[in-house]
């Protein structure tokens, strides 16, 4: 009688593992499939899938296969449904989700639903108070970041080499959504704190359809370094419309300077142009990676380009690392996957910069810290395009593919 | 139903033909102008939006056109909302001419759902209900339907099913309704002026939560508990001997 009654008040606890259990354990992920973001988003989750594969083939999350349950999201008002059934399946970590306007909606919701969000490819800024550490991490660069790397690499390393000049002018122009005022609002810091000259910042409506009257206020204020964050085609827009304008130096970041789609729409036009982004796995130096993520790099560029039929993207290797860095490193190391559990286990584990496939390492922020949940060792770099639609990766030194030529950008 | 599907995709695909072409031969915009870029999809706008996209909603604008009538009737032509979340296309003669009229006004207005009937059972409403009206100008006659089908498509919120319509608002019909480069964007054939509506399955609904289906292992494990541990004692005690004292009496008794 007494084994039977022991085994009664066990029940309950066997059936609050939900859809994971002694052998396995589900993981959320929340992507774009469709939409304006589809194409990013399906290639981020197609490294978590990979990621997913590997870690498995490497003894999963303390001896348990890892099942991925895949939700989309196509735009921001479809994320709290989706968390809401992450929640109601017991699913307790979630990645995500490629696009930075889905990714403010999950930080202030993950919480509500009991769920630790991953971020694993947006940058954008995010007003949520109190998750960042707790119920929501980045694994992918912060904006600010980007913003800051880039006007680093200008002043640093691409300054030395422009013909000669006085005090170099910086203006940043950005869309107005929380992707370009995170990213923007890194490169005014980057420029004000190191003594550089401001000469203003210009934000543009998301729906702008015609550059010139932007392009004019631009002239007015002449800059000589013009940063720009934009998506595609406001990007390519913007490009035509301040071709004419007489800068030394023009730098964007990622969703458009960066993208293949960018110079294939620009050409020569593009020649000369900068990118502060995340590498793709083409064009990662895997010397400078540490043994873990060159073995990772060489498996799944392969993996991808045999499944996929195509190189591995910026978004598909980030989507892979940043899962690699939770499913093998953080979520091993937490005494259990509630969100309490992978946030304890969140900032400990440090990983140098190498280890993960994109040449990132892991150092999250800790609770209290400004960028309380942001990877402070996640894997950015400076794209150049040296000729007509093809582009290399030229900084930070150790990543870096092709050196650093000064092209006029003034056509 | 696989007929009108059929008719319904090449209604779409066309539109979505005439469209990039109209867009590279008149604009510099030279790429395809739908479903197409790294940007997000703008906010949605509504006219009531939940708490949580109540901060910063820009609600949507009722939008009036006038497509003048040729001898064939209306042209080939398609009417957007302005904001991207409502275009109805509709082909050469769907609104017949009629004499003394010279045009048809065209108008949408973007309704709260809670203003009318529940979605049926199984959905609920996801968005704005659109308020498509017809009528001839100047005499003011309004239509009803238009003589030639076209398409309708609705940008929702989240991922939907179903297109819905009412003539009034107070019953939903289900049209056979297709996804149009995603599940946020949902067409189906136009035919009629009234009330349109996008579906989406309810999240809130179906398999308890975890914390609900402890609750209910619990409930389940004390009941088979109680039924297996006081059960038997309970039969074991109408079964067992009587106390002495009570013993006694009845011996007392017999004597």
């Amino acid at each position: 009688m007494r084994r039977v009654l022991a085994l009664l008040l066990l029940t309950p606890l066997l059936v609050a593992c939900g859809d994971s259990d002694d052998k396995t354990v589900t993981v959320g992920a929340l992507y774009p499939t469709a939409g304006a973001q589809g194409v990013g988003g399906t290639e981020e989750l197609r490294g978590v899938r990979l990621a997913v594969e590997w870690a498995n083939d490497h003894g999963g999350i303390d001896g348990r296969r890892i099942r991925l349950r895949e939700k989309a999201a196509d735009r921001a008002e479809a994320v709290p449904g989706a968390l809401a059934e992450f929640q109601r399946d017991d699913v307790t970590v979630v990645l995500g989700s490629h696009g930075s306007t889905m990714s403010a909606v999950a930080a202030r919701q993950a919480g509500r639903h009991g769920i630790s969000f991953w971020e694993t490819g947006a940058v954008g800024e995010v007003d949520a108070a109190g998750a960042g550490g707790r119920t929501f991490f980045r694994l992918a660069p912060m904006g600010a970041s980007l913003g800051r790397h880039a006007i680093a690499f200008v002043r640093d390393t691409l300054a030395p080499k422009l013909p000669a000049h006085g005090a170099l002018r910086y203006a940043v122009t950005y869309i107005d959504d929380p992707y370009g005022r995170a990213v923007a609002k890194g490169a005014e810091t980057e420029v004000t704190e190191s003594g550089q000259t401001f000469v203003g910042n210009f934000p543009y409506d998301p729906r702008t359809k015609d550059f010139a009257p932007l392009a004019l206020r631009l002239g007015e204020a002449r800059p000589d370094v013009l940063f720009a964050v934009s998506y595609l085609d406001d990007g390519v827009a913007l490009r035509r419309a301040t071709a004419y304008l007489p800068m030394l130096a023009a730098i964007g970041t990622s969703s458009s300077f960066c993208h293949p789609a960018f110079g294939d729409q620009l050409g020569e036009d593009a020649v000369g142009l900068f990118a502060s982004d995340k590498p793709d796995a083409t064009h990662v130096n895997a010397d400078a990676l540490q043994p873990e993520g060159r073995d990772a790099l060489a498996w799944v560029a392969k993996a991808y380009t045999d499944r996929y039929d195509e190189e591995m993207s910026s978004p598909a290797l980030s989507g892979f690392s940043s899962a690699v860095a939770l499913l093998m490193h953080v979520a091993p190391a937490a005494p259990d996957l509630t969100p309490a559990g992978l946030a304890r286990a969140a900032t400990t584990v440090k990983l140098p910069e190498g280890t993960l496939a994109n040449g990132g390492g892991l150092d999250l922020a800790p609770l209290g810290a400004i960028d309380a949940g942001a990877n402070r060792r996640s894997a950015g770099v400076i794209w150049e395009w040296v000729a007509p639609r093809t582009r290399a990766v030229v900084w930070p030194p150790q990543l870096a593919t092709h050196e650093v030529i000064a092209l006029p950008v003034q056509r | 139903m696989t007929q009108r599907r059929g008719l319904l995709g090449a209604a779409v695909l066309a539109a979505y033909v005439i469209a990039a072409v109209a867009t590279v031969r008149l604009t510099d915009h030279h790429v395809r102008p739908l479903f197409e870029g790294i940007g997000p999809a703008p906010p949605y706008q509504w006219v009531d939006p939940p708490p949580e996209f109540a901060s910063g909603n820009v609600k949507p604008h009722a939008v009036a056109r006038e497509l003048p009538l040729t001898p064939i009737g209306s042209g080939l032509t398609s009417i957007s909302s302005g904001d991207a979340q409502l275009v109805v296309n509709i082909p050469d003669g769907a609104v017949p001419p009629k004499p003394g009229d010279t045009a048809v006004a065209v108008g949408f207005e973007p309704l709260a759902p809670k203003q009318f009937a529940p979605a049926p059972a199984g959905l609920k409403a996801d968005g704005n209900v659109y308020r498509v009206t017809l009528a001839y100008k100047p005499s003011g006659q309004t239509l009803d339907a238009v003589a030639k089908p076209g398409n309708i498509v609705i940008a929702v919120p989240e991922p939907g099913v179903a297109l819905l319509w009412s003539a009034d608002g107070k019953q939903w019909e289900r049209l056979a309704t297709q996804p149009v480069g995603g599940p946020t964007t949902l067409g189906a054939r136009f035919e009629r002026a009234g009330y349109y509506l996008g579906a989406a399955e309810p999240t809130t609904e179906g398999k308890p939560s975890s914390a609900g289906r402890i609750i209910a292992v619990i409930a389940i494990v004390v009941a088979v508990a109680l039924a297996l541990g006081v059960g038997p004692v309970l039969v074991r005690r109408m079964r067992k001997p009587k106390t002495r004292s009570e013993q006694r009496r009845k011996q007392r008794g017999r004597k």
